[in-house]
């Protein structure tokens, strides 16, 4: 395992797809960029996926990104400082997170590197954070010395993508090589730090250098694929044996199915809804739609803002986080009424025939279980409802009928559902249900929602046309509880 | 307005679909062909998802109560104006008192009939695509009147818009591996990359072929399908998912068509024969 930082809330966007890769990030506080809406939106990002919040304070040079030395006045220079790291503190406050670290940014980071001056200003400016918060700082620096003996909590830097002189400071920007962005060379420089404690220097000499944390920079330009690379060969686990499921499959240009085992059951059903609310909490703006079904979730995705196997990688990073970051939803029981008078149940002579059973042994069969809502499919309302009792298990009727009226219960096979509106079907039909399962004038077209349960009362013909009568009125309140 | 006089063979209103509804069972539907439905809103400055008329096979007869421009691309079903053939993809001006009629079809199978800002029946469930069960009808009929916004500003034309002929003539169609495309095996994948394959029954829902492949695939547990996937029964029918196919199904998903060859195989006609080349 590695732990690798990111400069992120300095414009280029990409946190959400970077997010999941990462330990730690340094979030611009309005030094070089950033502004109160950024640092709130990255610190909001950070705390879903868990990653450890620093501030990243800079010279006050928006122009130049920070990355140009400024001489000011010390006063000036610490106002500035305090009230950066401040303003973030104060976003962390409101979103319930904590910061962990302070990395300074660009041109600062390497004059506190080179300058002893420069070193103890920033050190002063910083002092009331010391026992708070880890510093970021590169090995062997000037800052390094005084920082330890001060006390700060010093947390050792390397870069995973700079290649480093032999006097341990970075290659200049203005050198060709100064940025590794060969993947290859990047996890072989890592590696031999991590192993070694060891740097390889642009004259190939190998010199002591230490490293807790390795910083990625995200606006390299191919700073998702390094990240990605490095998270796959040093903080993937390789043993995939416990996690068989979920498998993630391209399914289009732009699908992803996640599939779980091959069952239809509640316990698979629950995976795949507990697996459904987190990407639903996470709201992740590269996911269009989420399609869910009884073992599966098909994820559409923006094929021009991220590609699958970047997406693939967030989702299994999301799948791994504890559930308990997700509130849990709400499930409902909901009361159907049902007539099975003779009038509706034109089948169910014939099952009473086939299973043998007497009418009034089907509908107590029938009104006894709560059937799980196991998804929603086939037309606009229709509910896949899961587990009907094996002695009403019936094959479909020979010839389908070319009109089943709206509001249909049947059966067929081994399970049961109703048709929410008149269409050709080959099921055996035992009553009809006077409510409505579909309403296209509402946001919310259907009552019911995956992972919910029905419960069928039978109601007598009387109470069907009253029924019946208060739903076109509109003021018919299906009864549910909570499940 | 615009009065239906006809109304043709299956001709309905349809945007670029309804999304975010999938959850709840209700199909995208919209334009089959989304290179020319997006193509004749394009050549009248309108958003590319505006509501246009899908003309299938046989034309109907309008009459339009306001002027307005109005432009046609995709299928070539012979289209008149006052009696008077016009062209396919140029802007049309139209006066108050048109009328629009269609005659023999000399390619294509669905035609698109785009007016100035798009038509303007109702948004359901943020759609205006026709759907049975979710607008009101599920194609227009005689005596319909169809709400478009009066307007008498003329369209630039584009001289430079090509027939792409390819676009009817082709019959290679893109796909790639859908989910279940593992259970092949080496001699179905061998069929189903050189066999030439002719369309059978067809329809906004579906377009089924006529040679079947031969398998013994089990069901799938009920799952998500898309347009464009093709799915294989149990009698070794492929059926191609078109825009209102419903939301999920039960056969192995095989393959999946790329964009472009949803929209290609949505101007084939009963007979026209297709083959397969995986991207």
């Amino acid at each position: 395992m590695i732990h690798i930082n990111c400069d992120v809330g300095e414009g280029v966007d990409n946190e959400e797809i970077l997010m999941p890769y990462i330990n730690a990030c340094n979030i611009a506080c309005g030094g070089h960029a950033g502004d109160a809406e950024t640092m709130h939106t990255v610190v909001a990002l950070a705390k879903k996926y868990q990653v450890e919040i620093g501030a990243h304070p800079s010279y006050p040079d928006r122009v130049n990104f920070g990355r140009a030395s400024m001489e000011m006045p010390e006063v000036e220079f610490i106002k500035t400082i305090q009230k950066q790291i401040s303003d973030l503190e104060k976003i962390v406050v409101l979103n319930d997170a904590k910061i962990t670290h302070i990395k300074p940014h660009g041109a600062l980071y390497n004059d506190v590197a080179k300058s002893e001056e420069k070193a103890q200003l920033f050190l002063k400016a910083i002092s009331t954070y010391k026992d708070k918060y880890k510093l970021y700082i590169s090995y062997n620096s000037v800052i390094e010395k005084a920082a330890l003996e001060q006390n700060f909590k010093v947390y050792y830097e390397a870069f995973a993508d700079r290649n480093y002189n032999d006097d341990l400071t970075l290659v200049s920007r203005k050198k060709s090589n100064a940025i590794i962005t060969e993947i290859g060379e990047v996890i072989q420089h890592v590696s031999t730090l991590k192993n070694e404690q060891k740097v390889c220097t642009v004259s190939s000499q190998k010199i002591t250098l230490k490293s807790d944390t390795f910083c990625v920079h995200s606006d390299t330009l191919n700073a998702i694929e390094i990240v990605q690379q490095l998270y796959s060969h040093f903080n993937t686990k390789k043993d995939n044996s416990k996690t068989k499921f979920p498998t993630y499959k391209s399914y289009g240009n732009s699908g992803m199915l996640v599939t779980w085992e091959a069952k239809m059951s509640p316990e698979v059903l629950n995976k795949v809804l507990e697996f459904k609310e987190k990407v639903l909490s996470f709201n992740i703006k590269v996911i269009v739609e989420l399609i869910q079904s009884n073992n599966s979730l098909l994820i559409v995705y923006d094929e021009l803002k991220v590609n699958f196997i970047t997406l693939q990688h967030l989702l299994e990073r999301l799948f791994l986080l504890k559930n308990d970051i997700v509130q849990t939803k709400t499930y409902h029981c909901w009361e159907i009424p049902v007539c099975y008078d003779s009038k509706f149940g034109i089948d169910l002579p014939e099952i009473a025939q086939k299973n043998k059973l007497t009418i009034d042994e089907i509908i107590q069969l029938h009104t006894a279980p709560k059937y799980q809502v196991f998804s929603i499919g086939f037309l606009p309302g229709f509910l896949y409802l899961g587990r009907l009792d094996k002695r009403l298990h019936i094959d479909r009727k020979s010839t389908p009928r070319l009109e089943v009226t709206k509001g249909a219960v049947g059966i067929g096979g081994m399970q049961t559902g109703i048709y929410p509106k008149s269409s050709p079907g080959g099921w055996q039909i035992l009553g009809n249900s006077p409510i409505n399962f579909f309403d296209a004038s509402s946001e919310n077209p259907c009552f019911a929602k995956a992972g919910d349960f029905i419960k069928f009362v039978s109601i007598s013909l009387d109470e069907y046309h009253n029924i019946s009568e208060a739903v076109s009125n509109g003021n018919y309140e299906l009864k549910s509880s909570v499940e | 307005m615009m009065e239906v006089l006809q109304s043709g063979l299956y001709t309905s209103i349809q945007d670029f679909g309804r999304f975010g509804y999938r959850n709840y069972g209700v199909p995208i539907s919209g334009v089959m062909d989304e290179y020319h439905g997006a193509l004749a809103n394009q050549i009248l400055g309108n958003d590319q998802d505006a509501a246009v008329l899908e003309i299938t096979l046989q034309g109907p007869s309008l009459y339009f109560h306001e002027a307005t421009q109005i432009v046609i691309c995709g299928a070539d079903l012979s289209p008149k104006l006052n009696n008077q053939p016009i062209r396919l993809n140029i802007p049309i001006h139209i006066a108050k008192g048109d009328q629009l009629d269609f005659g023999a079809r000399n390619y294509g199978v669905r035609a698109y009939l785009a007016v100035q800002h798009g038509f303007q029946t109702e948004k359901i469930l943020g759609s205006r695509s026709f759907y049975d069960g979710i607008t009101v009808k599920s194609r227009i009929q005689k005596g319909d009147f169809v709400p478009y916004q009066a307007t008498a500003k003329k369209v630039e034309s584009f001289s430079n818009i090509k027939l792409r002929q390819d676009l009817f003539s082709d019959s290679e169609i893109n796909v790639f591996k859908g989910p279940e495309f593992d259970l092949l095996s080496k001699q179905q994948r061998k069929q189903l990359f050189s066999t030439s394959f002719s369309v059978g029954l067809n329809n906004r829902m579906a377009y089924q072929l006529n040679e079947l492949v031969t398998n013994d695939f089990p069901s799938i547990i009920t799952s998500a399908v898309l347009p464009g996937t093709i799915q294989l029964t149990p009698s070794g029918k492929l059926i191609i998912l078109m825009k209102d196919c419903q939301t999920t199904g039960g056969y192995p998903r095989i393959l999946q068509l790329d964009q472009k060859s949803i929209s290609i195989l949505s101007q084939k006609h009963t007979g026209d024969s297709i083959y397969f080349k995986m991207l």
